[in-house]
């Protein structure tokens, strides 16, 4: 009995001092853990259109030939040292950076150095439809295919192992956007052989190989990324070992990790989680106004929505000043056309309709909707920058639908299945939004509103409209900003006239982090940056 | 004994037979086609669907396509998942261990709590002390289980920030799975934070373990206690207490020994439900197990995942069952009749 009671007093000591020693490991200081939102869906942006996706690939593990300056969104150099635009604008022509390498991993071992015949490599992959690697993962790439920058682009030229030209057929001011943008990535052409020798093809997307400043370890669904810094990276090896991405889908999951020191930085923090956050010292809210707007849209080829009046009577409905105060919780603004605001080609004349259930309902029994219709309304199952709480915003509209006559069922699904559905067009109408690529204009209307959108089922109004497309296109020829704005004035009359979609808000974008992380870029131009990341 | 291990082995093949069916007619019930259900793949050439139909003997009566799903299930081909597109069974083999390792350590702590509280509880019948212990598991028996974690979280984890809350370790630990127990990979790492890894792992362990312990530990705790209370009635107990027998002595030898022989199937019942409320465990601490991966399916509406994942999980904890049921009869010949 005694033995027992010494036996027993030893462990609990022992239990004691271990529980004492509360000095942090060196491992833990040379990491940043990241909750992400949820799975990417490749690890190679040019497949998707996907937030999520770009956040955990784009500038982790990849560079682009020029990209947008994190601090005021003009253009600066990335892997292009120097760059020259023809004077018809039909050539531009690119100086490429020198030394730079490419990541050395366990199933890669570059034995060049970047070059030429890595951009055509890279290009060609989504702009030839006889490129070995066209097809692998699917064929499609919603973004470039959605502004028809593959069509637009008569030829690459490698001129000399360190410059390249690319030749338009038409003169395009958002070319040279696109080019920056997060999804004109550069992949290694030299790993690209090795794969298509293997026959190994799907390799390139599932075991990536950049110039970026982190390299590819280990991917776990619904569990973790784990990155290694790059030590070749040719800015600089970044200041930590390692970056992990914790794949935490449940935004108050995010916020206990980051209350108990489990995440050095979390995604979307929600609106209402907000005051929690600020509270704590060691967390620091990061806010900006982005570019981005949350909307309804109605898919137009599903009767009764392919009736604008109808479209127009549905948007009238919904008491956008509820859903303000009870989703956003003063964190945006309300929308008044797909662009926001802050944008150059905004037009001032065009206004949501307003809030009247009375002439909504008088719209509707003229377009032949019977009282009792039901009809569905797919809301997101995850947060998005744009939008904090798609289901709440999907059960006040159908609170106000039901003021007017009409059911609805609210739909959602986990986030992967729901975009397959999405594009499949399956839904009536959904919540859903657009985060812009660059901060061209185009870049709300052609990837989501254009006809190619719909070809590529990435328009989730399945709307096309010859008289939209044709002013979108004439505003990317037009000669001068001023000639543009007139094209994107008129298009936004035309989104007005026929309601495709119900712009709801433009919402700030909001990222927490405790103060031990320094460094971080958060910027509204482009995806998540950890290159320069410390810890203290 | 013979005849009660045949028994038992025909108790396993009815309900095999039983599974297996319900696993094929899934196939059948869920959305889609047939072909793509059991499969798991979802973009085929003609020429692809034209060999899946032939293999599935999808085109032929139920009983055909029900042996050749049979034979497809016992050489482990359990089609891919739907949203990951590698084999449901690669998928099964990463998180059946954690599922494993967290009830086999729930199921020890209730073992070396519950039981000798139940012992304490039974020997101080009618005193404070069994008073105490016995509405402490009542009380602990009625609360739900995901209400539990979400305490343990809120008070331990949020507002005194003893222990984390989710996951099998610190991500910045870079733990191989090679046995799929992260204990055991701790301690097979060979890296300079090995032990301050399995600190962390241990740490991590706490609250999921307790939570999923608190049902079994108040489970054996009652059953032992209304066991003991029981023998200590007998007269033999009576005998060798008038015999002078010191309370030590008549515990160990008389009352223990007799007290935990009906506690043992307990333990092995215990084991069903332990499995289903290992599941809500996983979801709470985003433990990264077969019960958070089958809700996660449920999720994705991935049916290959769904079918197979019920299949695995019926089978082992029917295994497992029919092995504690053997086991248990070896040790208590008196069942056997």
């Amino acid at each position: 009995m005694r033995q027992l009671f010494y036996t027993l007093s030893m462990l609990c000591s022992i239990a004691v001092m271990l529980g004492c020693q509360k000095q942090e490991s060196g491992v833990l200081k040379q990491g940043v853990v990241y909750c992400s939102e949820g799975n990417p869906e490749s690890f190679n942006p040019q497949l998707t259109n996907s937030a999520t996706t770009l956040d955990a690939t784009a500038r982790q593990l990849y560079n682009t030939l020029i990209k947008f300056d994190e601090e005021d969104g003009s253009i600066t150099h990335d892997l292009a040292s120097y760059w020259q635009v023809s004077e018809d604008g039909l050539h531009y022509t690119f100086q490429l950076r020198r030394g730079v390498q490419f990541h050395r991993t366990p199933y890669f071992i570059p034995t060049r150095e970047f070059n030429a015949d890595d951009v055509l490599f890279s290009f060609n992959r989504w702009r030839l439809k006889d490129h070995p690697f066209h097809d692998t993962g699917g064929g499609i790439y919603p973004f470039f295919d959605s502004v028809n920058l593959g069509e637009n682009i008569a030829d690459i030229v490698k001129v000399s192992d360190y410059v390249v030209r690319f030749e338009l057929n038409q003169a395009d001011h958002s070319f040279i956007h696109q080019l920056a943008s997060d999804y004109s990535i550069i992949l290694s052409e030299q790993y690209g052989t090795q794969l298509e020798v293997l026959n190994e093809f799907d390799d390139i997307d599932n075991y990536p190989i950049g110039t970026g400043p982190y390299h590819f370890v280990k991917y776990q669904k619904d569990a973790y990324i784990r990155y290694y810094a790059n030590p070749n990276y040719w800015e600089g090896k970044p200041k930590i070992k390692q970056l992990v991405f914790d794949i935490t889908t449940q935004s108050s999951t995010r916020l206990a990790k980051i209350l108990t020191q489990s995440c050095d930085v979390i995604a979307y923090p929600v609106s209402s989680e907000m005051a929690i956050l600020e509270q704590s010292e060691e967390i620091e809210v990061q806010a900006q106004p982005a570019m981005n707007t949350a909307f309804w849209a109605f898919n137009t080829i599903k009767p009764p929505f392919d009736n604008p009046k109808v479209r127009l009577a549905l948007s009238m409905a919904v008491d956008k000043d509820s859903i303000m105060q009870a989703v956003y919780y003063g964190t945006a603004f309300p929308a008044n056309g797909l662009l926001p605001p802050l944008s150059w080609a905004y037009n001032p004349k065009v206004k949501n309709p307003k809030y009247n259930p009375a002439m909504a309902q008088n719209l509707l029994r003229e377009a032949g909707v019977p009282f009792g219709f039901t009809m569905n309304i797919w809301a997101m199952p995850t947060e998005r920058p744009y939008n904090p709480n798609a289901l709440k915003m999907a059960e006040l509209i159908s609170q106000d639908l039901e003021q007017i006559g009409i059911k609805v069922n609210v739909v959602s699904f986990e986030w992967t299945t729901f975009r397959r559905a999405l594009s499949e067009s399956k839904h009536d109408t959904v919540l859903i939004g657009w985060s812009a690529d660059t901060p061209d204009p185009d870049s709300f209307f052609s990837p989501i509103l254009s006809c190619s959108a719909t070809i590529v089922g990435a328009n989730r109004s399945v709307w096309c409209n010859q008289e939209f497309d044709d002013q979108i296109r004439l505003a990317l020829n037009a000669k001068d900003q001023r000639a543009r704005r007139k094209h994107y004035h008129k298009a936004q009359e035309i989104l007005r006239e026929e309601m495709p979609i119900l712009p709801i808000a433009h919402s700030m974008r909001f990222q927490a982090k405790s103060t031990r992380v320094t460094n971080l870029n958060f910027s509204p131009y482009s995806g998540i940056n950890f290159a320069k990341v410390e810890k203290h | 004994m013979f005849a009660f291990l045949l028994r038992r082995f025909n108790l396993m093949l009815s309900t095999l037979f039983i599974i297996s069916l319900i696993g094929f007619s899934l196939g059948h019930l869920f959305p889609g086609d047939p072909v793509e259900n059991y499969s798991g793949i979802k973009e085929f050439t003609y020429s692809e669907y034209i060999a899946l139909t032939e293999a599935y003997k999808v085109d032929e009566n139920l009983v055909v396509q029900y042996w050749a799903y049979i034979q497809r299930t016992f050489s482990g081909d359990l089609g891919l998942s739907l949203n990951s597109q590698t084999p449901v069974l690669d998928e099964i083999k990463q998180v059946l261990p954690a599922t494993v390792e967290l009830s086999v350590y729930a199921l020890l702590i209730a073992i070396f709590i519950g039981i000798p509280l139940g012992i304490l509880a039974g020997i101080k019948h009618k005193k404070p002390t069994d008073n105490v212990l016995y509405s402490f598991s009542i009380v602990a028996n009625s609360i739900p289980i995901f209400w539990l974690g979400l305490l343990f979280i809120l008070f331990l984890s949020l507002n005194f920030k003893l222990l984390p809350m989710s996951g099998r370790h610190h991500l910045l630990y870079e733990i191989p799975n090679i046995t799929g127990f992260v204990l055991l990979d701790t301690l097979l790492l060979q890296a300079d934070y090995k032990w301050l890894a399995l600190k962390d792992a241990m740490s991590h362990l706490i609250l999921p373990t307790l939570t999923l312990a608190m049902v079994p530990i108040t489970l054996f705790l009652t059953i032992t206690r209304s066991s003991v209370i029981q023998v200590m009635q007998t007269s033999y107990v009576k005998a060798a207490k008038t015999k002078g027998l010191s309370n030590w002595k008549l515990i160990r030898k008389h009352i223990l020994r007799n007290a935990l022989l009906p506690v043992l199937p307990q333990i092995a019942l215990t084991l069903n439900t332990l499995m289903t409320s290992a599941m809500i465990t996983e979801v709470i601490f985003s433990w990264p197990g077969i019960g958070n991966w089958l809700i996660e399916a449920i999720y994705q509406r991935d049916y290959p995942a769904i079918q197979a994942g019920l299949i695995v999980v019926a089978t082992f904890v029917m295994f497992m069952h029919i092995i504690v049921d053997v086991l248990h009869t070896v040790l208590n010949p008196l069942i056997r009749k």
